[in-house]
């Protein structure tokens, strides 16, 4: 009851209005506001009274002029409650003050009205300050001597008392123009360090908003702290930070078990429990990838956490944020950069050791092949997806096979990755997809790139070495190449083989399918040294050499290219052939037996008894690629296999001297 | 490096669906030489650049040609003369703005405007250091095909890509 | 003359440590263990001044050794160092946070060694 007659009268003297608490400017107008109320209230009262008195006087005029002004005052307090200006306001406000000062001075109550007035410069001024205050000072000065006028000059009490109000009511103007200049001086200074300040924290928070390094701060339960710079907001993809555990903005990028680790960490920063650069060394947080909880774009981050006393001596986490995506990146690609140009330097170390007409074979053999490929490719209708995908696999599968015998390490490495790819694809168990090809080819692309290097490589040496432009002999460098082949092999087996060649026909080198022979021989001297030729202390405990013997010839005779291969090795190990053969399960228990079906199994696509897919062999790529070839040329193959005595491979193919 | 080429390979499929109305089969791709010899009478060249540098080309012969531009503006047309140009040029720009999106995007690659090169075994001045341009055919008409080749400028760390 | 133990379920990286030591000339004498448990129990029999503790090792694990080891008030001012081949920054924290006193990475690097060990002021 009391509290609500409290706002009641609260509501009437601030004309209805919340009292203002925080805004400063608004706060001092309702105090204006406040003052002019109480004006209009005391002088209403003091209408209020002289007019009952004028009436019971029986002076129904000056009763009625009060009772008007008692109306009039009534109406501005009405108004006061409507959002009429302030100063219009308050000025009639002030005429009817005005007025009733006017009547209390010009009737028998002059005194007390006189004495009264000098109190008005007061509420002029501060109403309406320096300009404006003065000026109804004076006009109500004006009125006070235009009323008083002959007492002014009449000597004794009147003419002291007049002089002496007069006198007190310029005083009191005086000083309250001082007090206004003041006040105003006060206020200039006060706004100057406001606006000082407030230009310091706008130029602070334009640095901290532009700044791509995102600043804030973390409090003891790892809150996000208000007052964050703009940025985290812009890497974190999220709004309205603040008061947000900073952890979970992380949960979708850390495991959990690695968030409470976290919190032990937050925990030994903010309480200095390890010296810093200890803390340093182990944040976690210095590199990490940034999941995002909704989008889940990721990014790569480093943030830093320093420990911090904050304005209320509590302690908190100064963390920064920075998005070093693009840095890491660049970091990649120059690493990237960097062991590309070390392969290539090392590619060029190998080539550099070879003889230049090797080489040029080399070369001419590889392009072939890739011709070979790309008609493949662009045949269309001609053959299926998959007999495509094996031409090609074949295709690289010799250029490899040459690589290899030259000591092309790095090409023969890429040329293996190559065959990878092909046979993830034919792993899919389904047809080779347009992608796929599409794939393949740029990749191809990349061989043929390389062999171009090759080329170019060879024209600079030729410019320096004369050596280069003599014919080397081609039968010689057929058979070095065959007889490096074997050293190589060999070598890469822990096993000792040489290759004798009893007899070479020029005809067939010179004028013969030289490309293809040499890579079926190769196959064929590979398949001996890894598989036949057994390793040198088991030829000790069998009796043999050491050193495993392999002899070739290839003659012409009866219009017929005659290859026979013959080695000591210990022939085709059948019980191997059927133990792959039961694993793939590709024979029945009578077939594993069966020493013809077992022999047409090694000749499959993808047959191979070797344990390990090295780089020599075991593909199980080569010996069907010998069968294919040898038919694709209407020749024939025999072979003959006895344990432990060896293994002789001959071959006929049809030939036109 | 074929990431680049796919969003060119699936705008060129879709603007021909869309627009020609008609469906183009992608064959597998093949490597030609730059220099090499050529049917085609009219090629659309895009060029892209920033992260890589290079250019898409589709090119193709006289018959689909005018056949593209029979469906698109409804009249016949019996040799190559500016409608032809214009209309080619038409989608080979809508292929481009296609593509230009994912591209942007996801590599931050800038594509240019694209050109139009016309005429019996017209050269293209291709980018790039080698000597090669891997061609991605369309079967287009049931019985007619148009090609659609990049070539790239080698950069850093893009051999294993 | 200072006593540690060195826990390592190694016997080469136990002797890389102890060697490790003598290159810092400081007189001490070494006591060994090849796991938690036994390591636990010198610890009983012998004041130590110094633990040397490696992360994995059989039966008790470092880490369940350090913590067996905070837990009783006598060994709360203990100097232990875990030695790991460990790098994951998050295993270093939990070490830290169960009361490892610093931690060193093997391989171990002579100087940052010969700094933790006169950071403890044995």
């Amino acid at each position: 009851m009391f509290k609500s007659i409290i706002e009641i009268l609260l509501k009437g003297f601030f004309s209805g209005q919340e009292i203002e608490t925080t805004d400063l400017l608004k706060a001092d107008q309702q105090i204006k506001g406040l003052l002019h109320n109480i004006l209009l209230l005391l002088g209403g009262t003091l209408m209020f009274c002289m007019g009952l008195y004028r009436y019971s006087q029986g002076n129904n005029v000056l009763a009625a002029i009060e009772f008007s002004l008692l109306g009039i005052m009534i109406l501005l307090y009405i108004l006061s409650f409507f959002k009429i200006s302030f100063n219009v306001l308050s000025f009639f406000t002030m005429l009817s003050l005005i007025a009733i000062a006017t009547i209390a001075i010009s009737g028998d109550l002059y005194i007390i009205g006189m004495l009264v007035s000098i109190l008005f410069p007061i509420i002029f001024l501060l109403l309406f300050g320096l300009k404006i205050g003065i000026a109804l000072s004076m006009l109500l000065l004006m009125v006070i001597v235009v009323l008083r006028f002959p007492f002014f000059f009449t000597p004794g009490f009147n003419q002291y008392f007049h002089l002496g109000i007069v006198g007190l009511y310029f005083f009191m103007v005086i000083i309250q123009i001082f007090n206004a200049l003041s006040l105003n001086f006060r206020n200039n200074v006060i706004a100057n360090i406001t606006n000082s300040l407030r230009a310091e924290h706008d130029q602070m928070a334009a640095m901290k908003d532009n700044l791509k390094t995102a600043i804030f701060l973390l409090n003891e339960k790892i809150e996000i702290q208000p007052q964050y710079s703009r940025s985290l907001e812009t890497i974190v993809q999220e709004e309205d930070l603040a008061g947000e555990n900073f952890l979970t903005i992380l949960s979708s990028s850390i495991k959990p078990k690695d968030i409470k680790t976290l919190e032990y960490f937050f925990d030994m920063v903010i309480n200095r429990k390890f010296e810093s650069e200890m803390l340093e060394d182990i944040n976690p947080l210095t590199q990490f990838v940034f999941i995002n909880r909704k989008t889940l774009e990721e990014k790569t981050l480093r943030c830093t956490f320093s420990p911090i006393t904050g304005k209320d001596n509590k302690p908190y986490l100064l963390a920064t944020m920075e998005d070093i995506t693009r840095e890491i990146e660049l970091q990649q690609q120059l690493s990237e950069e960097d062991n590309r140009r070390q392969n290539e330097m090392n590619a060029v170390y190998e080539i550099v050791h070879l003889d230049s007409q090797v080489l040029l074979d080399f070369i001419e053999d590889a392009d072939f092949e890739f011709s070979h490929i790309n008609a493949i490719l662009k045949a269309d209708k001609r053959s299926t997806p998959t007999q495509v995908l094996n031409e090609i696999y074949n295709s690289i599968h010799s250029i490899k096979s040459n690589a290899l015998i030259l000591g092309l390490n790095s090409y023969s490495q890429q040329l293996h990755s190559y065959e990878d790819e092909i046979k993830s694809i034919r792993n899919l168990d389904k047809e080779p997809t347009f992608e796929d090809f599409l794939r393949l080819t740029f990749l191809l692309e990349t061989l043929i790139k390389t062999n171009d290097g090759f080329k170019q490589i060879i024209d600079k040496i030729s410019a320096f070495s004369k050596k280069s432009t003599a014919q080397k002999d081609e039968i010689k460098v057929f058979a070095e190449l065959l007889e490096e082949n074997v050293r190589k092999t060999s070598l890469g087996k822990g096993k000792i083989v040489n290759l004798k060649i009893t007899e070479l026909d020029e005809q067939v080198i010179q004028r013969g399918p030289r490309r293809i022979i040499k890579d079926m021989i190769t196959q064929l001297l590979r398949n001996s040294v890894s598989h036949g030729i057994e390793a040198p202390e088991d030829r000790i405990t069998l009796g043999k050499t050491e050193a495993g013997n392999i002899t070739l010839s290839i003659t012409t005779a009866n219009d017929n290219i005659h290859i026979v291969l013959q080695d000591d090795g210990k022939g085709i190990d059948f019980t191997a052939v059927a133990e792959k053969a039961k694993q793939l399960n590709l024979l029945n228990e009578t077939e594993l037996t069966n020493q013809s079906k077992l022999l047409n199994l090694l000749f499959s696509t993808n047959f191979s008894t070797a344990k390990i897919v090295d780089l020599y062999a075991g593909r199980g790529a080569g010996l069907s690629i010998v069968k294919k070839t040898i038919n694709d040329m209407n020749g024939t193959l025999k072979l003959k296999t006895k344990e432990n005595v060896g293994v002789k491979w001959t071959i006929d193919i049809p030939f036109k001297a | 490096m074929e990431k680049y080429i796919t969003p060119f390979i699936v705008a060129c499929e879709e603007v021909f669906a869309h627009f020609v109305g008609t469906k183009l089969t992608a064959e597998r791709p093949y490597i030609t030489q730059k220099d090499e010899e050529h049917e085609w009478v009219v090629s659309g060249i895009i060029g892209f650049s920033r992260e890589a540098r290079g250019a898409v080309v589709i090119s193709m012969r006289k018959e689909p040609a005018l056949k593209i531009t029979e469906m698109l503006t409804g009249k016949k047309h019996s040799d190559i003369d500016e409608e032809v140009i214009d209309a080619i040029g038409e989608i080979v720009n809508i292929i481009a703005g296609n593509a230009k999106k994912g591209l942007e995007e996801s590599f931050k690659l800038a594509i240019s405007l694209p050109t139009i090169v016309r005429g019996l075994n017209h050269d293209i001045t291709w980018p790039g250091d080698s000597a090669r341009v891997i061609a991605v055919p369309f079967k287009i008409f049931e019985d007619e095909s148009i090609c659609l080749s990049i070539a790239m400028e080698s950069l850093a760390g893009n051999s294993n890509v | 003359m200072k006593t540690i133990l060195v826990v390592d379920d190694s016997q080469i990286m136990r002797n890389i440590v102890k060697n490790t030591f003598l290159l810092i000339k400081i007189p001490c004498s070494f006591i060994e263990a090849d796991n938690g448990q036994d390591a636990l129990k010198e610890l009983e029999k012998n004041p130590v001044d110094l633990v040397l503790l490696d992360w994995n090792m059989p039966r008790l694990s470092g880490i369940d050794f350090l913590k067996q080891v905070r837990a009783n008030s006598k060994y709360a001012k203990l100097p232990i160092i875990m030695v790991t081949s460990e790098a994951a920054k998050y295993n270093v924290i939990e070490a830290l946070q169960s009361g490892a006193t610093d931690y060193i990475i093997k391989p171990i690097n002579e100087k940052k060694f010969t700094e933790k060990i006169l950071k403890i002021d044995l």
